[in-house]
């Protein structure tokens, strides 16, 4: 039985987009963060959403990489606390957290984030992001400790197994 | 064309900054009155008690906050709750929820409010104003009251959530906050000293949900005051009537009785004359409260004598609480020459009428006795009627029953 290209394609492509969504499945994630731009520039300004739960009340914790500089937010002055490279958002029902922080003239670093909600005693880890300036040494960039974790280990041992078995067949 | 430009950039860059510049946070001291500002104000208070607590927790910083269980109470009644106050002694009160079990070893101010029902505990002394708010007599009796302590463990035996006091009068820090059980606040508020009496009526009004009754006692209170500020402002200083104010009570009658006791401007009592356009002619005494020299008094020949009696109230008849000061002041054989007896205006008031929220119809009163011509039209007794009627909701009438004053 030969397989044709487009479904090896089609397979291959669901198998690499569950490297990306079983981090975030699999910490059962409540809070996830998109950043823009992916690829910013160096000493570029990048904006943050933090996208929370309805009935959210708790709090969001961010630790900014070294060198880079948190550069202000939206959310109410009196529910932001940032000491050091720690980023602290008090929240109290609202949808999303928006924050810009700057990022230096040439390097990368992992964007770390937890949250607790108080309503429901309830916290975790946000899936950490990696922002990095074009021709930055990836080397320097640090671990993520956090992600992406077994889950996408698991999703590329995976895929990578599968896309064996599709060429595998092909052959056959 | 350059400076349309220049003019469209302008308009763009203040649009932008007014879109991110985040809702400013409400001022210190803001006391919230209505629905929008309570919700407006918990929702700040929550974020800072949330910030506290994170930064107890994870940030390791020493910082006072409340507990997990109590930030999820506060979070079960968002957006009414929480509510926070500083009291009159600079503490700071968060309630997390309603109150419902008040021990008010302080009522002043609880018939007002008509908050007697949140109320399990008072005072021994709060039983004399019972002819006024008769509620009280439903309440727990804790003791206490003037120079005795209260029944601690009958207090605790009352299980409250709240414990009312004053800032100075009863027992203080070391009976009170040391020994209440964890998350039971000791709120100290007076409603005895005049100049806080609004502030300290919207913050127990916002405590105990009663932000209308307390905004009605600030309009009539407001009303009366701004009034007789603004005749006040007509009388030129040096025009002001010099006053002598005699601080009384049967513990001060000491030696032959050539000794009158009298205050500087340091102590409360000099504010009622100097609140009511008065001078006090022993203003920069260096000490608060004292005796001195009969003869002083005579050489100081002052307008008016203001006599501040530590007797009379609600639940008396007997004038002679009062009398018995001015009899002494305009029978005293060295004070015969003096302006003030001469012309008959020696006045006596009940401290309780002044010290407490009728404090606008005993403001009323004296400036009538200092300046009856520029007061002519004022009513002080109906004044007082007011507030008892209107605000307290009794039928207690203050023309037939209760000592305030004397001259009546």
């Amino acid at each position: 039985m030969k397989l044709s290209n487009r479904r090896v394609i089609i397979f291959t492509i669901t198998l690499i987009s569950l490297i990306f969504i079983c981090p975030v499945a699999a910490s059962g994630d409540q809070v996830t963060r998109s950043v823009t731009p992916e690829l910013p520039g160096p000493g570029e300004v990048v904006d943050v959403v933090i996208t929370l739960p309805d009935g959210f009340f708790g709090a969001v914790v961010e630790e900014l990489p070294e060198g880079f500089q948190y550069a202000g937010s939206q959310h109410p002055s009196g529910g932001i606390k940032f000491s050091e490279q720690t980023l602290v958002f008090a929240v109290t029902g609202e949808k999303e957290i928006k924050y810009s922080i700057r990022i230096p003239g040439e390097g990368c670093g992992w964007l770390k984030g937890t949250w607790e909600n108080l309503g429901d005693s309830s916290e975790g880890d946000i899936t950490a992001v990696l922002i990095s300036t074009p021709g930055a040494d990836p080397e320097s960039c640090g671990s993520s400790n956090k992600s992406p974790g077994f889950g996408a280990l698991i999703a590329i041992s995976g895929c990578f197994a599968g896309m064996l078995v599709l060429i595998h067949r092909r052959r056959e | 064309m350059m400076k349309k430009k220049c003019l469209a950039a302008i308009i763009v860059l203040i649009s932008v900054f007014t879109l991110l510049t985040p809702v400013c946070a409400l001022p210190d001291g803001f006391v919230p009155q209505n629905s929008d500002e309570i919700h407006e104000y918990a929702d700040q208070v929550l974020k800072e008690e949330i910030l506290d607590y994170i930064s107890a927790t994870r940030l390791n910083e020493e910082t006072k906050c409340l507990t997990a269980d109590e930030l999820s109470t506060a979070i079960n009644n968002y957006p009414e709750y929480p509510r926070r106050i500083t009291d009159t002694v600079g503490a700071e009160i968060v309630l997390v929820e309603p109150l419902n079990r008040i021990v008010a070893y302080n009522f002043h101010a609880m018939g007002a409010l008509e908050a007697e029902d949140l109320v399990v505990g008072v005072a021994n002394s709060a039983f004399e104003d019972a002819c006024v708010v008769p509620e009280i007599n439903d309440k727990e009796n804790v003791g206490g009251g003037g120079p005795y302590e209260p029944d601690f463990e009958k207090i605790l035996a009352l299980e409250p959530d709240a414990l009312l006091t004053y800032t100075e009068l009863g027992p203080g820090a070391d009976f009170f906050e040391n020994r209440m059980p964890e998350g039971v606040p000791v709120i100290r508020l007076d409603f005895i000293r005049p100049w806080y009496l609004v502030e300290e009526m919207e913050k127990l009004g916002y405590l105990t949900d009663r932000t209308e009754q307390s905004t009605e006692y600030v309009e009539w209170h407001d009303g009366i005051m701004n009034e007789i500020d603004n005749r006040l402002s007509q009388i030129p200083e040096d025009e002001k009537l010099r006053v002598f104010v005699d601080v009384w009570s049967t513990t001060y009658q000491q030696g032959d009785g050539n000794e009158r006791r009298t205050v500087s401007d340091a102590d409360q009592y000099s504010y009622y004359c100097n609140n009511a356009g008065g001078v006090n002619v022993a203003g920069d005494l260096n000490i608060p409260q004292g005796t001195i020299d009969i003869e002083w008094i005579a050489m100081q020949n002052p307008d008016v004598i203001l006599g501040v009696a530590y007797d009379g109230s609600y639940n008396s008849d007997d004038i002679s609480e009062l009398k018995v000061q001015y009899d002494e002041i305009v029978n005293h054989p060295a004070l015969q020459d003096i302006s003030a007896v001469r012309n008959n205006r020696v006045y006596i008031l009940s401290y309780r009428h002044v010290n407490g929220l009728a404090y606008p119809a005993a403001r009323a009163q004296v400036v009538k006795w200092f300046y009856p011509e520029l007061f002519s039209d004022m009513a002080p007794e109906g004044i007082h009627q007011e507030l008892v009627t209107d605000i307290l909701g009794s039928s207690f009438d203050v023309s037939e029953h209760g000592v305030f004053n004397y001259p009546q």
